[in-house]
């Protein structure tokens, strides 16, 4: 009787499938005995019969144990869901009851793990994404790298067959990008091609969505065919399929539209979305050099992608890379020799091999200080959280002491914790999405069509969903232990009301507290360096002027025409823009400095003066006419600007930087000195020194450059440069337009900007500065979180102390020395805060330090504004409910809460 | 007691739990018991096959269980009929009728009650 007792109250902590099936049968044997002896035998007997009906018990017994175990496992399935649906009702209401911490909550980590995963999507595009074609992930890159800076070149047509044939290679593509007037009917514009090997789609494993793709038939014919990309069909024929058969005029030669690729097709050249693309030897129709620069070894202008072998590594791929470099140095020892031959994968190779190195740097960064904003996030969360735990106490005491096992009230609060995530990965995927939308709709002055591929695919969800899971559980976990910790005597011997004790939890919130000071100064200082930083490369000396300088490009190859012809034309545009009322100066140019590709050539010097070191130099140079370099604002030291005089048939003339001057004349005057161009060209004659610019990337060391006239060395592309009276330089576009039309309704002037915008919104700025708002947005959203946080926790530290403040202000105390208390007790928490941040930011900037411009790791500014925007926001955090619990009438202190 | 009772029809074993049930909520032997009362015991019910319908029809969510206390105080497993079980029963009991009166016609005997 006693045992059964105890069975009938084990019964409510779940099945037990052995006595249970026992008991069963027990019952049934006894209750046919009982009828039995009702009948008449005596209970030996009644027993006995019983049995013998039941017929074979331990059989049955065991099937029924089978079948009670199965029964058992389906409850238990059962139940599990039931009980989740029931806290998620829970949650629901407890979140909608109090819609205030919701929605600070949900914000708090929305926010973060949202811009956490557009850094993501970033370096998704950057880093992770395989090129959509075919094995992408086997895709090689392939560049010439300068062994003095490694600065990467392109390469020539002849190293791509030799390349193509190496044995880890199963095959290769090389191509390069082209300008063009492109015009379809009457409508001219600038557009971007791409030509490529005449494998370079079918390699690839491209197939069109339209028509048929360019083949290596096509190429052999030099057949005079495009294929058009997926956007520039939509944007310019608005996908209508019947493209098929026009004709589009590239440069005046025409071209039939043979196919349209997928949209995930845009090329390989990182970041540009070519408009067409065609074989490189049809370029012949408008460009006839072209057949013998892919004969010439030394003509670097493409790019190439090799597929690696399946089960060829990475150390076999550059062993033979290698050794292929050696070959070509040998066999070339001229034109070769400062060159080395480099191989990457093509992922790691984005979006230039001379920069990729740092791209995992940068992301490293911002990752670090998105990460550190998610766990301001999770630590805000996490307070909240515990704080309502607090208040909540004698609810979930309650409940435990009612029977609820431990595990379920922590599942209960996990699963509160993991809905927030839930919650704010809603918010997080707007945001991602908002930016990501933002960034790739950026207005760039860059010349090309460019494109970041930021999207919004399967991994950054996962990962944003990740992070939301991950958050969810962190910040829910703490409060969750400790609030299901409560033992329900404390509570209700409390009577709901909390004093100042509970030391654990109050050393985990004092922690938070300075864990979140320490970060929130970490972001703030990163954010200062970063905006100090685009300030700073703002001031930069950049050589040459930024101010009241309109840029615009011109090109001339819509019809062709003869270099008499050019020249003409080029002469009469600039004295057009010379004569306009608004001009200070005016110049052509064939590049725009800091303008991204294409900003001169490698040029060989082969005759030295003995003074100079031995070795090939490398130049960058560009040709200029007169006018150009008092345009530009570059500064004359020496000598003369180039003159109308300076012609064909005269001396080849040349004006040179410092840094030529210094290297191949060192401690002499440069002017009258002499060099050629190539072997047995002929000399020129330097007829002026100019300061050293920066010409390629930001920041970069002086490098030699030379400017040549543009009737010496000429060039269908120009740029316009217009030094202009008005402070806008804008004012004169209408004006250059006209001038323009009168030379010839029929050239192409693009890209109008002021050289500000090229800066600010072009290569050379565009970087520093997204940096700079990138890394500003995270410091704010990092100190916004801090105010949340710190004022969170203070406040209610304080308040919980209210009931003491009020018996101590009823024993005489003053309010100030109760203020004064807290405040200083809230003081020694920030001065650890600041201590470990200041130990934190000292590490981590330094390792910036290559991405900054003009500030130094250590900038006191930046770390002194972090100090005292901390120490303010969290003075405030601690004075404010101080102040306030010391007015609080001590009596109506003490009675309540 | 009759000597020699009746073999059971295959399939009418749930048909009798369910309709066992019907009347009220028991254990297994009041099954056993109402189904035996009910046929005037001529239908003998095995218990090793009765347990295990038991099993089965819990399984399909005719019927449910819950230990209980018997009427002589012992704690029992109580059966009782689901609403999806109540319906069941109906299907059942119907096309037991079409069953049995066909089978009644093929043999020329009239049923006394339908």
């Amino acid at each position: 009787m006693e045992q059964d007792k105890r069975r009938r109250y084990m019964s409510f902590f779940g099945p037990r499938p052995e006595s249970d099936v026992e008991d069963e049968i027990a019952f049934h044997l006894e209750m046919r005995a009982k009828e039995l002896m009702a009948r008449g035998m005596n209970q030996a007997e009644a027993r006995e019969e019983a049995r013998r009906r039941f017929g074979d018990r331990a059989r049955l017994e065991a099937e029924m144990r089978r079948m009670e175990r199965e029964k058992a496992r389906k409850d238990a399935r059962l139940a599990f869901f039931r009980d989740w649906r029931s806290d998620l009702t829970f949650v629901r209401r407890s979140l909608v009851r109090q819609p205030l911490f919701t929605i600070a909550a949900v914000l708090t980590l929305g926010l973060s793990i949202g811009v956490n995963a557009a850094i993501f999507s970033a370096v998704n595009a950057f880093l992770l994404k395989p090129l959509p074609v075919r094995d992408g992930d086997r895709q090689m890159v392939l560049m010439y790298m300068f062994k003095k800076d490694n600065i990467s070149s392109n390469v020539s047509y002849p190293f791509y067959r030799e390349v193509k044939e190496l044995p880890v290679f199963e095959d290769a593509v090389a191509w390069s990008g082209w300008e063009v007037a492109l015009r379809n009917g009457n409508n001219a514009q600038k557009g971007f091609v791409l030509a490529g090997s005449p494998n370079y789609l079918t390699a690839l494993g491209i197939r069109p969505a339209l028509g048929r793709i360019y083949t290596p038939e096509d190429a052999a014919a030099r057949a005079q065919v495009v294929v058009l990309t997926d956007a520039f069909w939509a944007r310019e024929f608005n996908r209508d399929p019947s493209v098929l058969g026009r004709t589009l005029h590239l440069n005046d030669a025409p071209f039939t539209v043979i196919g349209v690729l997928p949209p995930a097709f845009i090329g390989t050249q990182p970041l540009i979305v070519p408009q067409l693309m065609m074989p490189l030897e049809s370029l012949v129709s408008f460009y006839p050099e072209i057949t013998r620069n892919l004969e010439d070894m030394s003509w670097g202008s493409l790019r190439v992608l090799a597929r690696a072998r399946p089960d060829a590594s990475m150390e076999q791929i550059r062993a033979a890379v290698a050794q292929y470099s050696a070959d070509l140095e040998r066999r070339y020892p001229k034109e070769l020799a400062e060159q080395r031959v480099a191989v990457e994968r093509e992922t790691r190779a984005r979006p230039d091999l001379s920069i990729s190195g740092i791209v995992p740097w940068i992301a490293g960064v911002f990752f670090g200080m998105v990460g550190l904003a998610v766990l301001v996030a999770c630590a805000n969360v996490t307070n909240l959280l515990l704080a309502r735990a607090t208040a909540r106490r004698s609810e979930i005491a309650v409940r435990g002491a009612l029977g609820a096992a431990r595990s379920r009230v922590i599942r209960l609060l996990l699963t509160e914790s993991v809905v927030i995530g839930a919650l704010s990965l809603a918010v997080a995927y707007g945001l991602a999405r908002f930016s990501i939308h933002w960034f790739n709709n950026l207005d760039l002055a860059i010349d090309v069509p460019v494109s970041f591929g930021l999207e919004m695919d399967w991994r950054v969800f996962g990962y944003a969903a990740a992070i939301a899971l991950l958050a969810g559980v962190i910040a829910g976990l703490a409060p969750a232990l400790m609030g299901s910790r409560t033992p329900v005597s404390d509570v209700l011997r409390e009577s709901g009301r909390s004093g100042a004790g509970d030391r654990g939890r109050t050393r985990f919130r004092n922690t938070l507290v300075v864990a979140q000071v320490a970060v929130s100064f970490v972001l703030l200082v990163c954010g200062a360096l970063f905006m100090r930083s685009a300030n700073g490369a703002a001031q930069l000396d950049i050589g040459f002027r930024r101010d009241q300088l309109l840029l615009a490009n011109i090109d001339l190859s819509f019809r062709r025409l003869d270099s008499a012809q050019t020249r003409r034309v080029q002469d009469r545009i600039l004295e057009g823009l010379a004569a306009l009322p608004n001009a200070q100066h005016a110049g052509l140019g064939a590049h725009v400095p800091l303008g991204g590709n294409n900003n001169g050539g490698n040029v060989f010097i082969d005759t030295r003066p003995a003074a100079a070191p031995q070795g090939l130099y490398q130049v960058f140079h560009s040709s200029v006419t007169p006018g150009f370099i008092s345009a530009i604002g570059l500064r004359l030291r020496e000598g003369r600007d180039f003159a109308p005089t300076d012609d064909a048939g005269t001396t080849p003339v040349t004006i040179v930087n410092r840094s030529l001057a210094a290297a191949l004349w060192p401690g002499e005057n440069p002017l009258g000195k002499r060099f050629r161009l190539q072997e047995g060209g002929k000399e020129i004659e330097v007829v002026g020194l100019i300061d050293n610019a920066q010409y390629l990337l930001l920041g970069e060391q002086p490098r030699p450059f030379a400017y040549f006239p543009l009737r010496q060395r000429p060039s269908n592309l120009t740029f316009i440069f217009l030094r202009t009276k008005s402070a806008d330089p804008l004012a004169s576009v209408a004006d250059v337009r006209r001038v323009i039309l009168d030379v010839d309704p029929n050239i192409l002037v693009t890209g109008f900007r002021s050289m500000e915008t090229h800066l600010d919104h072009g290569l050379a700025l565009f970087f520093v500065n997204m940096a700079a708002t990138l890394a500003t947005a995270i410091g704010l959203l990092g100190l916004l979180q801090t105010v949340v946080g710190l004022y969170g926790v203070l406040s209610y530290t304080v308040a919980q102390r209210t009931r003491e403040f009020g018996i101590r202000q009823a024993l005489g105390a003053r309010a100030s020395t109760i203020i004064g208390q807290v405040v200083r007790q809230g003081s020694v928490l920030c001065g650890i805060g600041l201590g470990i941040g200041l130990v934190i930011a000292l590490a981590l900037t330094r390792t910036m330090a290559s991405l900054l411009y003009g500030v130094s790791p250590t900038d006191v500014l930046s770390f002194g504004g972090a100090f005292l925007v901390v120490c303010a926001v969290a003075f405030v955090s601690v004075y404010l409910p101080a102040w306030r619990a010391s007015r609080v009438a001590p009596a109506s202190a003490i009675r309540s809460e | 007691m009759p000597a020699e009772t009746l073999e059971l029809l295959r399939g009418t074993l749930d048909l009798l739990i369910l309709r066992a049930l019907k009347v009220e909520s028991t254990h297994g032997y009041g099954v056993l018991r109402w189904i035996e009362r009910a046929t005037g015991d001529e239908l003998r019910i095995e218990e090793g096959s009765l347990y295990p319908a038991l099993y089965r029809l819990e399984k399909r969510g005719w019927i449910t269980s819950e230990w209980g206390v018997s009427e002589n105080n012992r704690r029992a497993r109580f059966y009782q009929l689901t609403r999806k079980g109540r319906a069941q029963l109906e299907t059942e009991v119907d096309e037991f009728v079409r069953f049995a009166r066909a089978v009644f016609r093929a043999l020329d005997v009239t049923p006394v009650s339908a």
